[in-house]
């Protein structure tokens, strides 16, 4: 008895060995990044697959093979378009770990609800992929450029936005579950980063593109692109982007500056940002308190650092230059876009549901144009660098 | 001491049973009744809760040599306690049966697609029988390691999800009133908070120190609930109710935004093991439930084993898949629980009718 008993559990081993229906790795081509673009039809889809092969390994060549490769297939719809890149790879497509899906202009003008379901519903995929618009060009013109610095296009996408969101606040990151959960929720509306090519004449999907030094062709972060529902209406101006990534409570750092004389600017650099916004019902007001940390970083003004007064008008004028920055953009917003990207509608629905039922329906035709926005922006000043002074002689 | 536990094991058992329910099914139905109020439901169904645990301690201190299945024969006689005791049986049957189903459809759905399920059964069916065949001894062992390896990966869930929770996730509160709050207190009450019962299979005199175990009890109770509060909070305050309400598994997906000390991330996988531990423990309990108030012989071999094959083959063929079981479980089964919490309300208030009964006879 005591030998059945242990056959009975030693046999299992023999069978338990592996994984069921394993996958190895050197059988996956591995995808980094997906664009979608719309054709007349359906979808062209174009996926960056990660080259796994050693340079000159199988072909004996001392030639460098690019980090990646993309492929494009056009469908009706998404999955059948991504799945028709079998026929053109020798691998199984493996999209479950992208770092970025990026959305053609087109496609996003039109509309993005189609594109959301298929990458939402697959349970192998993380949700936690960056999401841009490729503006005034194609998502597979993007993700054909060889970049420089960085092996993988996507991964230039990805650190770049990051770095630009972490240091400059020209694009927010959003992520693929964010802008989900944005799309859900009727009382928010989305926005999302954009990135452009930035080239000269020839052409930038060759690795020769990263032997000079200044690349033909490169991919750069762009403005925020400010949707309705779930259509792209507009890119914003750096300037906008920035006061929309405030109002959001987006930003950490950046810079901000004001002309002191003619052509002369102080340049500072604002740190640890922290708004707050609020909605009062009855009368409607929107209080937006914007405070941080300012550095002075760059004077070409005659202005005596050393003197109190001198810092505290520096102060106030940056606040004052933030200020009317928000203001501006809100009011450009609201005139040409009507839609709040800031946020308001949701803030006033969780703080007053029963006032925000009441004035829900005139939302968009009278009450977001124009309600009351208080705007209070409070730096604190923190140093001025090496230099106690102007440099001056 | 053999077939002896101690009082926090006994604890950590019904720790792990209340806990554990509550993946998939649990959080669904409490989400999709109560909305972004969910956290209230918790509140309220852990206040009613008591009244669960008064009972339970009335039924559990009445024949402390008795399980609950001799207890309703001695209550209600042999032929009424009997039916009693085996409507009770087949509806536990079944919690057994969805407990299997949730565990093999969750990890066929998020780790391993192309895995026949049936496959991910049979392991764990292999498991619930071993434990099973060991005894409650073993049961209790098994339990009490699992709940501590539990806490541990749930404190680590909450540290890393810290970061990611926004507050404004948790408004509006109560827009809509008491309604929604208290139905989503009706279902966390039936499908979380009635495995209490289970305990009463074991008898009272099989604890170590029997006079403490209500002590434990009430700590357990409360770090329960604490756990399931914090869960469905930092569920809905770090995806939002529009995403936690679209997820299948919310409390597994908001593990996935997890970063601890911005190095350790990607760990959902590990941490989600807390789930499996304890939907294993509730299949075992569920098995151990119902050999003993078959059979009073202890030594029962066969019977687990025939009882986890039931299990097995009924969560295999019973659901045709996980929107059947979700609309199945949402709708018809909180009537299935009602019927159970009545008869151990029957069993309660029988109990009671036959103590004053018995006083009155004394004096």
């Amino acid at each position: 008895m005591k030998k059945i008993k242990l056959l009975s559990f030693l046999l299992p081993l023999f069978f338990i060995t592996g994984c069921f229906n394993y996958r190895e790795l050197n059988e996956l081509a591995i995808t980094s990044a997906v664009g979608i673009d719309k054709t007349e039809d359906g979808y062209k889809t174009t996926i960056q697959i990660i080259n796994t092969q050693k340079n000159g390994a199988d072909t004996n060549s001392s030639m460098e093979q690019p980090k990646f490769v993309t492929y494009t297939s056009e469908d009706k719809n998404l999955q059948e378009s991504l799945r028709r890149v079998i026929l053109e790879s020798s691998r199984r497509i493996y999209a479950d770990h992208i770092q970025v899906l990026v959305i053609g202009e087109d496609l996003a003008r039109d509309g993005i609800y189609d594109i959301l379901d298929l990458f939402f519903r697959n349970s192998e995929l993380r949700k936690q992929f960056q999401v841009v618009i490729a503006r005034d060009t194609t998502a597979e013109d993007i993700l054909k450029v060889v970049t420089p610095l960085e092996t993988l296009n996507s991964k230039h996408i990805d650190e770049g936005l990051s770095v630009d969101n972490k240091y400059l606040g020209v694009g927010e990151v959003v992520d693929f579950e964010q802008l989900v959960a944005s799309y859900l929720d009727s009382n928010k509306e989305i926005v999302l980063p954009s990135v452009t090519l930035k080239e000269k004449d020839e052409e930038g999907d060759n690795i020769e593109n990263t032997e000079s030094t200044e690349p033909a062709e490169n991919v750069i972060e762009s403005t925020m692109g400010v949707f309705k529902d779930d259509r792209l209406l507009d890119f914003l101006t750096e300037k906008e982007s920035i006061a929309l990534s405030f109002v959001r409570g987006k930003i950490n750092n950046t810079v901000l500056s004001y002309e002191c004389h003619d052509n002369k600017y102080v340049v500072s650099e604002i740190m640890n940002t922290k708004t707050d916004v609020s909605v009062e019902s009855e009368p409607l007001k929107a209080k937006i308190k914007i405070t941080g940390s300012l550095n002075i970083n760059e004077v070409t003004c005659d202005l005596d650092l050393e003197d109190l007064k001198v810092v505290d008008e520096i102060e106030s004028n940056l606040e004052n230059e933030l200020k009317n920055n928000i203001n501006d953009t809100i009011n450009t917003i609201r005139d040409e876009y009507n839609t709040d990207v800031f946020g308001f509608r949701d803030i006033l629905y969780k703080s007053n549901p029963k006032y925000y039922r009441e004035i829900a329906d005139d939302w968009y035709d009278s009450v977001f144009k124009n309600m009351d926005i208080e705007i209070d922006v409070n730096f604190d000043f923190v140093e001025k660098g090496n230099s106690l002074k102007v440099i001056k002689r | 001491m053999k077939n002896k536990i101690n009082c926090l094991q006994f604890a950590s058992m019904m720790s792990m049973l209340l806990v554990a329910s509550f993946l998939g099914i649990g959080m669904f139905s409490v989400i999709k009744s109560a909305g972004v109020d969910s956290y209230i439901s918790i509140v309220i169904a852990a206040i009613a809760g008591i009244f669960i645990m008064l009972s339970f301690f009335v039924i559990y201190d009445y024949e402390p040599n008795l399980n609950v299945a001799e207890k309703f024969k001695s209550i209600f006689g042999k032929p009424l306690g009997t039916i009693l005791n085996y409507l009770s049986l087949a509806i536990i049957l079944f919690m057994g049966i969805s407990a299997m189903f949730n565990l093999t459809t969750f990890i066929t759905s998020q780790f391993l697609k192309s895995t026949p399920p049936y496959l991910i059964g049979l392991c764990f069916a292999f498991l619930v029988i071993l434990v099973n065949i060991k005894g409650i001894e073993t049961l209790s062992r098994t339990c009490l390691v699992l709940f501590t390896l539990c806490a541990i990966l749930f404190l680590i869930s909450i540290i890393g999800l810290f970061p990611e929770f926004d507050m404004a996730n948790l408004k509006p509160c109560l827009e809509y009133g008491l309604k929604r709050p208290l139905v989503g207190a009706v279902y966390n009450f039936l499908f979380n908070l009635l495995p209490i019962y289970l305990l009463l299979v074991i008898p009272k005199n099989s604890l170590v120190k029997p006079e403490k175990y209500r002590k434990y009890m009430c700590i357990f109770y409360i770090i329960s609930f604490l756990i399931k509060f914090v869960l469905v909070v930092t569920t809905i305050g770090v995806l939002g109710i529009h995403l936690a309400s679209i997820y299948q598994y919310p409390e597994y997906m908001v593990l996935k935004r997890i970063k601890i000390f911005t190095f350790i991330d990607r760990i959902e996988n590990v941490i989600t093991i807390q789930w499996l531990f304890g939907l294993f423990f509730n299949i075992s309990f569920v098995v151990y439930y119902i050999t003993h108030s078959l059979k009073q012989s202890h030594k029962s071999k066969l019977l687990p084993v025939i009882i986890t094959i039931i299990i097995f083959v009924g969560s295999n063929y019973l659901f045709k898949n996980n929107t059947a079981f979700n609309d199945f479980t949402y709708s018809k089964v909180p009537y299935m629980r009602a019927i159970l919490f009545f008869i151990y309300i029957l069993l309660f208030v029988g109990i009671l009718i036959k103590k004053r009964c018995n006083k009155k006879v004394t004096s």
